[in-house]
């Protein structure tokens, strides 16, 4: 396993931490990585729930990792068995999934923590999808974003790029709890401890009711 | 979301191959605003 991904485990509970400096920014290679990570985790049946979070103090995740991009790497390549990030196409992936946001969320990052079930956020972390300014589009959260905050907030985000704090993000619903920085991690665990008491079937049942809901509404809008 | 990232949607798959595209990316390494032709 390389270093931009480290994972540990403690008891029924599995922590992703991204660590690609500066910015946690994610390439291909990463990103199948962490596809290949949380499918072991999915089928594994003595871990119950992940937490992913990324080190360092600035950064959750940058998303695309605009370097590789410049060198070459195509927008729309192979992200691997999860899509971007590893878990918002992985297929029936039916454990839950908390996001510990330690710092920025932009762009795919913010992507990449909306497809955890569960945001928490630290004091000073702060979001946007500055995709339309480098002249793209933020294709997950254009499908998401309206449906989980305000439909007009949601488009506006998308269309200016602009930053919000979690003051913001937690008015809009976007995140569950805002933590002391010091204290993300803990409460994180805390979180997922008591998740990973629960029934992992109800857990299973949930996250394939939503998801199947999620697509039918999809499909139909579709065929329009 | 297959269908958006498989470019299944024309605007989308117009966007992905498009001059404004790579004016995006390269205004933004070349720290400079973008000038956006809409093609």
């Amino acid at each position: 396993m390389t270093t931009s991904i480290k994972t540990t485990i403690s008891g029924s509970i599995l922590e992703v931490t991204l660590d690609r400096p500066k910015a946690n920014a994610i390439d291909l290679k990463t990103s199948k990585i962490m596809g290949e990570v949380f499918a072991k985790f999915r089928d594994d049946p003595n871990l119950r729930v992940a937490i992913l979070t990324s080190s360092g103090d600035k950064f959750f995740c940058a998303g695309w990792d605009l370097k590789a991009a410049a060198d070459g790497e195509a927008v729309d390549g192979d992200y691997g068995v999860g899509g971007f990030g590893g878990i918002q196409e992985l297929p029936n992936l039916n454990k839950p999934i908390i996001a510990a946001v330690n710092g920025i969320a932009c762009g795919g990052g913010l992507e990449l923590a909306m497809s955890a079930d569960i945001i928490i956020a630290s004091e000073d972390a702060t979001f946007a999808l500055p995709e339309i300014l480098s002249g793209t589009v933020a294709d997950a959260a254009s499908i998401k974003l309206p449906k989980r905050i305000p439909h007009h907030i949601a488009m506006e985000l998308l269309f200016t790029g602009r930053w919000f704090d979690v003051n913001e993000a937690y008015k809009w619903g976007l995140i569950n709890e805002i933590v002391p920085k010091k204290d993300l991690l803990s409460r994180a665990r805390k979180l997922a401890e008591t998740l990973a008491s629960g029934p992992p079937l109800v857990y299973a049942a949930i996250k394939e009711i939503v998801r199947e809901a999620e697509n039918q509404d999809f499909q139909k809008q579709w065929k329009r | 979301m297959e269908k958006v990232t498989s470019r299944q949607l024309k605007t989308v798959d117009k966007l992905y191959s498009s001059e404004d595209q790579l004016e995006g990316a390269r205004a933004f390494s070349e720290k400079r605003p973008p000038v956006w032709k809409g093609k």
